[in-house]
């Protein structure tokens, strides 16, 4: 009777902890997995602002700015920043492997839109963010 | 009984034996989530160093566009070269031109936006985009746009790695070094300086030569430093090698002073040698090495000869200002040649050195 008390404790426990063991690693495996996953996936975009230009037209002022995908998967541009302003309105642009592209709606940003003034001369730093969180900021002479 | 109907029938250590399988399992599991940790960790380390390899590339990237920046111009055709040396690491793909007008002079073309450049065909195309390692004057063809017409151009080579390499077209010019006290003269091969230390004169029986840029009047020998400044050849002054000067208030022609090149062991006007052309006794310059000019390639060339190959000093006894002139008659490369070193100004005062007034 002993025997079969400690063999019903043994098997209770062990499975309690085989249950345990189980959901652990399991959680583990999900987290560091999606962490290695997402981070080397990451890792392989590789955005080039090739160029940005800024001009007046009338009262309005424009800029274009040349994104270029030099890494070894795609990328999508979630937002654009101009002088630290968020761009507002931006809509998602995909860029594919060793593409060029100008980006935002008809390949024009609006800065006036933006409340962005324009002055020949002055600095101005364009900040391009990926969906998977690569930022790239680079700062040019209007 | 046999030993295996004992054991299937015995009670004791049943427990244990459960116990005991149950914990290998959960080690083996444990090791089983340590291998994959690995596993994922391996294939991560792969593409950290994957990509910093490329990164390492790109950084690597050196292209050095070539003074003028623009060559062989035909706006007939509308093309022209881009020339660059590659002195990075690795090659190097072009994979977009940028020209931006920046400067519009003649030609409204490439303003605001930019004129852009992609691989022939297209309208305004480039054809060499791939630039192999360690290659100077690397000639990079456009086509379809000339930017020789005076405006001021930015250009900007993109490269594929995201590189970018910009120059201007046409070629800024260099800043002066006045401020650094150099003042220095090039035409052909020839470097004549006239800072103050290297422009010199004695007068008298003067043994240690002073600045020539405020002197007393008198008889007096011009010592001028030159360097050889050409790499392929050495440099031999010929007789005929002189200055012409003239004061400033003169009135017509007549009143220049004349004086020819001197002998090196020139000293004063009291110590004159004729200069005589034959090795040993004539001013031969050395060829410059790749650094720059040596102390073979440079000399200090005493003037005061009343004629070719005869002694003397120059007579500026008048107080004055003093137009310059000085001509120097070489031979380069076997063959001889000649050059005008123009408007040098110096001034003869009784208050000298004190010329400030």
């Amino acid at each position: 009777m002993a025997n079969l008390t400690m063999l019903v404790i043994v098997v209770v426990l062990s499975s309690m902890l085989f249950i345990w063991a189980v959901s652990s690693f399991g959680a583990y495996q999900g987290g560091a997995g999606y962490w290695f996953s997402s981070r080397s996936i990451a890792n392989q975009e590789r955005v080039s602002v090739e160029g940005a230009y800024f001009y007046p037209q009338g009262s309005s002022s424009f800029a274009i700015v040349y994104v270029r995908n030099v890494g070894t998967i795609p990328f999508t541009i979630a937002s654009v920043y101009i002088n630290s302003t968020l761009y507002s309105g931006f809509t998602p642009q995909q860029i594919n492997v060793t593409q060029v592209a100008p980006i935002g709606p008809s390949g024009v940003l609006c800065m006036s839109c933006q409340g962005q003034s324009f002055r020949s001369g002055n600095t101005q730093t364009v900040t391009v963010a990926t969906q998977r969180g690569t930022v790239v900021t680079t700062t040019w002479v209007s | 009984m046999s030993a295996y109907k004992r054991l299937a029938h015995s009670k004791k250590g049943m427990s244990s034996i459960f116990g005991g399988l149950f914990f290998i399992i959960i080690l083996l599991m444990g090791f089983n989530v340590m291998v994959w940790g690995f596993v994922q960790y391996d294939a991560y380390n792969h593409v950290i160093t994957s990509m910093s390899q490329r990164d390492q590339q790109a950084i690597s990237e050196n292209i050095v566009p070539v003074n003028p920046g623009g060559a062989n111009f035909n706006n007939v055709n509308n093309t022209f070269d881009i020339v660059v040396n590659n002195l990075g690491g690795v090659s190097v793909s072009i994979s977009r031109i940028y020209i931006l007008n920046i400067s519009p002079t003649n030609s409204p073309q490439c303003q605001l936006t930019p004129c852009i450049l992609n691989p022939a065909p297209s309208t305004m195309s480039f054809t060499g985009a791939n630039i192999p390692v360690g290659v100077i004057n690397y000639h990079i063809h456009v086509q379809g746009i000339t930017i020789n017409d005076n405006s001021g151009y930015k250009v900007i080579l993109a490269s594929t790695r995201g590189r970018e390499f910009t120059f201007f077209y046409p070629w800024p010019l260099a800043p002066t070094t006045g401020g650094t006290g150099l003042f220095v003269t090039n035409i052909g091969p020839l470097a004549i300086y006239f800072d103050f230390k290297s422009f010199n004169y004695t007068q008298g029986t003067q043994s240690t030569s002073q600045s020539a840029f405020c002197m007393p009047p008198g008889n007096t020998i011009i010592w001028v430093k030159i360097s050889n400044t050409a790499t392929d050849s050495d440099v031999r002054l010929l007789s005929p090698t002189m200055m012409e000067m003239q004061p400033y208030s003169a009135n017509g022609f007549g009143q220049f002073v004349r004086v020819w090149i001197e002998d090196n062991r020139t000293i004063n006007p009291a110590v004159t040698f004729p200069y005589v052309y034959a090795p040993g006794t004539w001013y031969d310059l050395s060829a410059a090495s790749p650094n720059g000019p040596t102390s073979a390639s440079s000399a200090i060339v005493k003037f005061g000869g009343s004629s070719q190959n005869a002694g003397g000093s120059a007579g500026l006894t008048a107080r004055d200002n003093w137009i310059t002139f000085i001509g120097f008659y070489y031979l380069y490369r076997g063959q001889a040649q000649g050059e005008t070193i123009p408007f040098m100004d110096f001034q003869t005062s009784n208050s000298a050195p004190n010329c400030v007034a």
